[in-house]
């Protein structure tokens, strides 16, 4: 009988083993389960043994007394080292065990009997720890106490250890002489179901719902409630505008973005939101609010800029998993699901791509709208930036929202003009020049997103039009020098060569757009100080090569030099 | 896999038995956790050892460079044949134009242009942030890819020295997420012991291809730089 219970003490110990195994890989709910479940049956049959020990019959005895004694150790152990995984402890908890079993067995030898040895310190002061951590973290968590909520996996685990061990528990409270507090057993339950609750819905950002008024001045994009859709730009000008666009529409809005403020002080609206917490738990915390969100503010719209940090935290599978959560909500809650990938590399968009996942290419709205103006007017550096530092932003931050902007920057800069240019022509010419840019700037501010997803952008449709002629150079001679001394300095020091070249030709002051052949002679006389440059930045073994394509570029300017020296 | 060992005491034993030939490693940390110190002994231990190795600076001059390393005992002279300093810092000072985005491609002639004659087997570059704010980086991450596919391509073993800010958390591995590229991530940090003393830390959170471990490590220096466990 003895060898029976035995025998399902260990089937018990295994299983709950490879149930906890189970939970901290893919299939966390069942392996919740098997572990619960399998720990009660290993705890309750270890119950009965201990109540028939025999302290004179062996080892058998003395693995059980180890068993209880490192109840709590066992307890703290999970609790220490949070960063680390569960199974990662699992070989200091055998270790545990099987010193345990040594102390133990010595000790009941010599006729000490196991509730002396339980109260003895450390254990009682560890028993007592371990208590009032598996009651305070429920609580921790229901009143979202920031430091204990972000180990939410942690302490779950810990407290699954705590209460399927529970009639070890109860041994325990008898030794400690606290017979009363032995009910706590029967709330074991009760204390996993929270902590359950725990990892599920807390460390959400906390959600305001704050509405903002719409004003119906900026671009207005609308998308079916329900819809998950994932924009690929430059940068994320579209999937921010839409998302304004949609809050501004009288949405609700979820905003989570490392520049969340500066989104909102951008568009002047007012949203939940915030940035991710970067650590293990960031995935986490991010569908809980989403989830929190969801059920919350029917109808809301969910922007996600960052992906990337998800991509970096957790890793290209999780980001999927995400992606696919993201999905499902949009779809069973009827949220507007908006995801930015624009940080995401090459390889990473195309994962997405071969998971099924569809990407919205839009344009870039600094070059098109760059590539407007430089087609209808000219002069796009210098119109631009004077926009740029008249409102004091980046060139590379301009979007849809500066367009009604700009058009009256440029009607300004022409009446400007109008005061200082005498000409009636070449006034009329400029205004014709405006006019048609600011219809071009309209044009492309009204876009629907589906026609710029499917690649109609300016840039795209001018570039089947005849390029402008370009100038033709002078004479035969400086159009076959400068491309062959340039092709020189590529093929020698690489793109390097193009910056050398440059520096070259405006230390010597010469003409960037067309050579001599006797000026070349004066730039050969300039190559081996160059290379004695280059040369000085190298202390030790290595500048040989160096040398040696100092030599290689003066062989090849001394041929297209026709042997001037 | 082949591994180089760092021959920092301490150090091999906590990644794994050494760094993953050819993995670009980043080395990450706020300013005084001795990054540039660490890659520096690796190199000079290795080349001590007869394993050539470039260091590339693109801020501190090679004689302070020099004598910051010979104050803690690495002698520059010991390895002057299998250890060479690329002193970028310099040609920044005496160009007259700012060569800007061309950093890049200053970096990477360099590098390739040694390589052909002196076959380095360790590369460190310090610092990733002068590089990003020399080259005008624009889209961080899409450039770091590009980085590191391309020193990928030049068959060594890199070490990247990344700049994190005095008040960084310790889960705040690089500025712009690019941990995630990297093969490997070293990242020191200082931890405040009592009133007045304060240690120097390092954690090992990733290294592709090693079993290493994940703990926190000490990073002392008394006469060489070594890497213990953390008592207490």
């Amino acid at each position: 009988m003895v060898l029976f219970e035995y025998s399902m003490i260990a089937i018990g110990l295994v299983t709950a083993g490879v149930g906890v195994l189970a939970a901290t890989k893919r299939r966390r709910p069942v392996g919740l389960v098997v572990a619960v479940l399998a720990s009660l049956l290993a705890a309750s049959l270890l119950a009965t043994a201990i109540s028939r020990l025999d302290p004179s019959s062996g080892l058998g005895p003395a693995i059980l007394v180890a068993t209880v004694l490192a109840h709590p150790m066992l307890v703290y152990v999970t609790y220490a080292y949070l960063e680390d995984s569960p199974v990662k402890k699992l070989p200091v908890v055998a270790a545990l065990f099987l010193g345990g079993i040594g102390v133990s067995y010595f000790a009941l030898r010599s006729g000490a009997t196991m509730e002396a040895l339980y109260a003895t310190f450390p254990m009682n002061v560890l028993f007592a720890a371990c208590y009032g951590l598996a009651v305070a973290e429920p609580i921790s968590a229901w009143i979202r106490l920031p430091m204990l909520r972000t180990q939410a996996y942690a302490m779950l685990f810990a407290a699954i250890l705590l209460v399927v061990t529970g009639p070890i528990l109860t041994f325990e409270l008898g030794a400690l002489r606290l017979p009363d507090l032995q009910g706590y057993v029967w709330g074991a339950p009760a204390i996993v179901a929270l902590q359950l609750w725990a990892v599920r819905s807390t460390d959400g950002l906390p959600l305001r719902h704050p509405r903002t008024k719409p004003r119906g001045v900026e671009p207005s994009y609308r998308m079916e409630r329900g819809t998950f859709t994932i924009l690929q730009e430059k940068r994320p000008k579209y999937a921010r505008a839409l998302f304004a666009s949609l809050v501004l529409g009288g949405q609700p809005g979820l905003l989570v973005s490392r520049n969340a403020e500066a989104i909102q002080a951008r568009y002047r609206i007012e949203v939940d939101g915030g940035a991710l917490a970067t650590d293990r738990y960031a995935v986490l915390r991010f569908l809980a609010t989403v989830r929190e969100f969801a059920r919350s503010a029917r109808g809301g719209v969910i922007y996600l800029e960052d992906l990337p940090e998800i991509v970096a935290v957790a890793g290209m599978e999780e980001a999927r998993a995400v992606l696919s959560s993201l999905r499902r909500t949009a779809r069973t809650s009827g949220t507007t699901v908006i995801v930015s990938a624009h940080l995401l590399v090459p390889p990473e968009t195309e994962q997405l791509r071969r998971a099924g996942f569809t990407l919205l290419g839009l344009p870039n709205v600094e070059d098109e709208v760059a590539f407007l103006v430089r087609s209808t007017l000219g002069g796009e550096e210098y119109l631009l930036d004077g926009y740029c530092d008249h409102v004091h932003r980046r060139r590379e931050d301009l979007d849809l929202w500066d367009v009604p902007g700009l058009e009256a920057s440029l009607a300004e800069s022409l009446s400007a003009m109008g005061r200082v240019s005498l000409d009636p022509t070449v006034l009329g010419g400029m205004e014709e020049g405006v006019g048609s840019v600011t219809t071009a700037l309209q044009s492309f501010r009204r876009q629907s997103l589906e026609s710029l997803g499917q690649g109609d952008w300016p840039s795209r449709r001018a570039l089947r039009e005849p390029l402008a002629p370009r100038r033709v150079p002078a004479t035969i001679e400086e159009r076959e020098v400068l491309p062959a001394v340039e092709r020189a300095f590529v093929e020698v020091y690489g793109e390097v060569g193009r910056f050398m070249l440059a520096r070259e030709l405006a230390q010597l002051d010469l003409d960037t757009r067309s050579l001599s052949t006797g000026e070349v002679a004066a730039l050969l006389e300039r190559i081996r100080s160059t290379a004695a440059l280059l040369e000085e930045a190298v202390d030790g073994p290595g500048t040989v090569s160096l040398e040696d394509k100092a030599d290689l570029l003066e062989h090849k300017l001394i041929q297209i030099s026709g042997g001037r020296q | 896999m082949k591994r180089i060992r760092t021959q920092v005491e301490g150090l091999d034993g906590v990644i794994g038995g050494g760094l993953p030939a050819g993995s670009v490693t980043l080395v990450t940390g706020p300013p005084g956790t001795m990054k540039s110190s660490l890659c520096y002994a690796i190199l000079h231990a290795n080349a001590l050892q007869g394993r050539p190795g470039l260091y590339v600076s693109l801020e501190q001059g090679r004689d302070s460079l020099a004598a910051q390393m010979a104050s803690l005992g690495m002698d520059r002279e010991a390895v002057r044949e299998t250890l060479t300093i690329l002193d970028l810092s310099l040609l920044r000072e005496k160009m007259e134009q700012r060569p800007d985005r061309a950093w890049m491609e200053f970096f990477k002639m360099y590098t390739k242009s040694i390589k052909a004659t002196f076959p380095y087997a360790l590369l460190a570059l310090d610092s990733l942030d002068s590089l990003e704010i020399l080259g005008r980086w624009e889209n961080h991450r899409q450039e770091f890819y590009e980085l590191v596919q391309w020193l990928r391509g030049l068959d060594t073993t890199v070490l990247v020295i990344g700049e994190l800010p005095r008040e960084s958390t310790t889960d705040r591995f690089s500025k712009h997420r690019e941990e995630y590229l990297a093969d490997g991530i070293l990242h020191l940090h200082l931890e405040k012991r009592g009133e007045f003393e304060v240690q120097r830390r390092l954690r090992v959170v990733k290294m592709r291809g090693a079993r290493h471990e994940t703990r926190i490590q000490a990073l002392l220096f008394d006469d060489m730089l070594r890497v213990t466990p953390i008592v207490g």
